[in-house]
């Protein structure tokens, strides 16, 4: 049978196949122990319950998915929040070892560029330009409401190098 | 009854400091509920991991602000530009922008302050008076009882939804799902951790609300940024201000019946403050002796909105603290921000630290009698240029928040990764039309249920253990009952008419 690939379908298909491969890892766990529920009980309770509107949502996706003509995942949509993943990832893995100024910064700077993108009736200068100053008062405004407001402590990484390079500097 | 204990609820909200917690939640919940794309359910998520360094009732009393702000600012751009600010505006919108093409947009922006103040001032106050007997009757329930009652909160959850219900039962069961990760309520074993040290604990409530709710819509937002155009437009204060005789008009009785119906409303898991702006507005064109005159701009409808939507907030409340189960995402949030402070909702809380509990009502009906209609009259004029907040600092300061918050509050970046995955699973998700607010309970309300469930077996290794006492019963009678009226009756007749399944209009962003 030929279907029009949907994300629809294709996220469905993933919620039956997740629901089922957690309902055997539950009978693996087990179930029953000499009569007396196990680990296992009530996770495969609920995948069962949940597996039937699991297949209903995914029956009704099969059955509207027509003859394969093209695809209609529009994949170009995804490119920005793809952009958004990466970021985020990046800002991440770079927090702890970097610090909180050093990975905010161009964290922010490349999410505000991102959404500045789309902007019409602005020089590309004028962008960046922009999303530099949103990302270093950004930065700060974050400092001061988790550090000085809050009082939680954040991540040091670089910036007392920094300090000490740049005062190594100015002498 | 220790009802002098909640009444120095008030005392204690009154209080400078904490007074101005509840204006900052208030203009915090103002902001995100009247910008479209925001919401108050997102500043709560939000401020939930810096909660962990503030003073408890500070930190409740801050988000009651937020909740009940939140609530009532969707009604500015559901006038001023037709775009609700929140869900629980959608029939504001009906009423409210039609008259802002006549020109008396600032009229109901006032009718919606009003009813708002009214119902919001009414909710707090009747949660302040009933919580204590509802305890009572808590304290007469037992583990098998709570059970059948988490099982009718997890029914209703997922039927009281705008579309499909069975993409909500199954958004309900991966909230139980994802609950699960990690050791079992036993105490013998983990499961579903593949492995991963960090997933021995399972998955924890921050990373996961901070996913569902803020890193999933800023993935939405990049994707297809909300275009508004907005007219220029100027008010005068003295337009907020609306006729007696209007007032006089929508009438002492139609107020009181908006808000009983919200505050039950509230009172339902998942219900929120759109389910009861609905029944409210609807109800309010079938008694009406003018119903012709709903949906062209009558201030009638706002009222009822209104009044409504901030009722629920005070019955939202009550499930939460009595039983541990949250009548709403926002009260699921407070219930978050009160679970990592260690302190379990339920009767025991309300006997031992009433102290802590009290000012919550109270900061609910404080804020909606004191800071609403001021803040308006205020506020008012500037509203409309809430909304052209530049995009680029909006999503970007959430961003930063989100994720630095996730990292102070865990102080875990293995956490941060499980935002980024959690959130993109929610992203899809929700382009396909699946509600996150079920996925949100199932969470919330797992742990307790798998327990609840699991320790008579234990003893009795009999299952009809849980219809054994009457409460049982009459919990399994109700959702029964809750199944046929909300779930089964509407399915018939929708196959009986041939049409589609009635459901509220789907406008602005999802719950």
């Amino acid at each position: 049978m030929r279907f029009k690939v949907n994300g629809e379908l294709i996220l469905s298909g993933l919620l039956l196949i997740a629901i089922l491969g957690y309902i055997i890892m539950s009978i693996r766990i087990g179930l029953f122990r000499e009569g007396v529920p196990e680990s296992g009980l009530w996770p495969f309770l609920i995948g069962v319950v949940g597996l039937l509107p699991c297949a209903v949502v995914f029956i009704r996706s099969c059955r509207q998915a027509k003859e394969r003509q093209n695809l209609n995942v529009n994949w170009r949509g995804f490119i920005i929040p793809g952009i958004i993943v990466a970021l985020t990832v990046g800002f991440s893995f770079c927090l702890v070892p970097t610090g909180y100024f050093v990975a905010t910064f161009p964290y922010c700077l490349g999410l505000a560029f991102l959404f500045e993108v789309g902007r019409e009736n602005r020089s590309i200068v004028r962008k960046v330009f922009f999303s530099f100053i949103v990302a270093l008062v950004l930065t700060m405004v974050g400092y001061i409401m988790f550090q000085l407001i809050f009082d939680v402590r954040l991540p040091e990484g670089w910036t007392p190098g920094l300090f000490e390079l740049l005062k190594g500097l100015q002498f | 009854m220790d009802f002098g204990a909640m009444l120095n609820g008030f005392t204690t909200v009154l209080q400078p400091l904490m007074f101005a917690y509840l204006v900052i939640g208030f203009l915090v919940g103002t902001f995100f509920g009247a910008v479209p794309g925001l919401t108050a359910l997102l500043a709560m998520c939000l401020l939930l991991p810096v909660t962990y360094g503030m003073d408890t009732v500070a930190a409740l009393i801050m988000l009651m602000g937020i909740h009940m702000a939140g609530m009532y600012a969707g009604s500015i751009t559901a006038t001023t530009i037709n775009i609700p600010g929140a869900p629980s505006a959608m029939m504001t919108q009906l009423e409210g922008y039609p008259m802002m093409k006549r020109g008396e947009g600032a009229r109901a922006l006032g009718h919606a302050a009003i009813a708002s103040a009214i119902g919001g001032t009414l909710g707090g106050i009747t949660t302040t008076f009933s919580i204590l007997l509802v305890v009572k009757l808590v304290l007469l329930i037992q583990t098998t009882d709570k059970f059948m009652l988490l099982l009718m909160a997890l029914v209703v959850v997922s039927i009281v939804v705008r579309d499909s219900i069975a993409k909500a039962i199954v958004m309900t069961v991966f909230g139980l799902m994802i609950a699960s990760i990690g050791s079992d309520v036993i105490g013998i074993s983990t499961r579903f951790h593949f492995g991963i040290p960090a997933l021995v604990v399972g998955v924890l409530l921050i990373p996961l609300v901070i996913a569902v709710f803020a890193f999933s819509e800023l993935m939405r937002q990049a994707e297809n940024p909300l275009k508004i155009e907005v007219k220029p437009v100027k008010f005068r204060r003295r337009d907020f201000i609306p006729k007696w005789s209007e007032i006089k008009e929508i009438g002492l009785r139609r107020y009181l019946k908006s808000y009983i119906i919200g505050y039950f409303v509230g009172i339902l898991p998942g219900a929120g403050g759109s389910v009861g702006a609905f029944l409210s507005y609807a109800e309010g064109i079938r008694s009406s002796e003018h119903p012709e005159r709903y949906g062209k701009g009558n201030v009638e409808g706002i009222a009822c909105a209104e009044t409504a939507n901030n009722a629920v907030c005070g019955g939202a409340i009550v499930p939460m603290l009595t039983f541990g189960i949250p009548g709403d995402a926002c009260a699921a949030i407070v219930m978050g921000a009160l679970l990592i402070k260690g302190i379990v909702p339920g009767p025991l809380l309300m006997q031992q630290q009433l102290d802590i509990i009290a000012p919550m009502p109270a900061a609910l009906a404080l804020c909606a009698a004191l800071l609403i209609i001021p803040s308006l009259l205020i506020l008012g004029p500037y509203y409309v240029k809430i909304v052209q907040i530049n995009r680029a600092v909006l999503y970007s300061f959430i961003a930063m928040v989100a994720m630095v918050g996730t990292y102070v509050a865990t102080y875990d970046v293995f956490q941060m990764f499980v935002v980024v995955v959690i959130g993109c699973i929610a992203y899809f998700l929700r382009k396909q039309g699946y509600p996150m607010v079920p996925l949100l309970l199932g969470y919330i309300l797992g742990d307790t249920a798998e327990k609840y469930f699991i320790r008579p077996l234990w003893v009795t290794l009999n299952p009809l253990v849980f219809i054994s006492r009457p409460a049982g019963i009459i919990f399994l009678v109700l959702t029964f009952m809750f199944l046929y009226f909300l779930a089964i009756r509407p399915w018939l007749s929708q196959r009986k008419q041939g049409g589609e399944r009635p459901t509220l209009p789907q406008v602005g962003p999802p719950e």
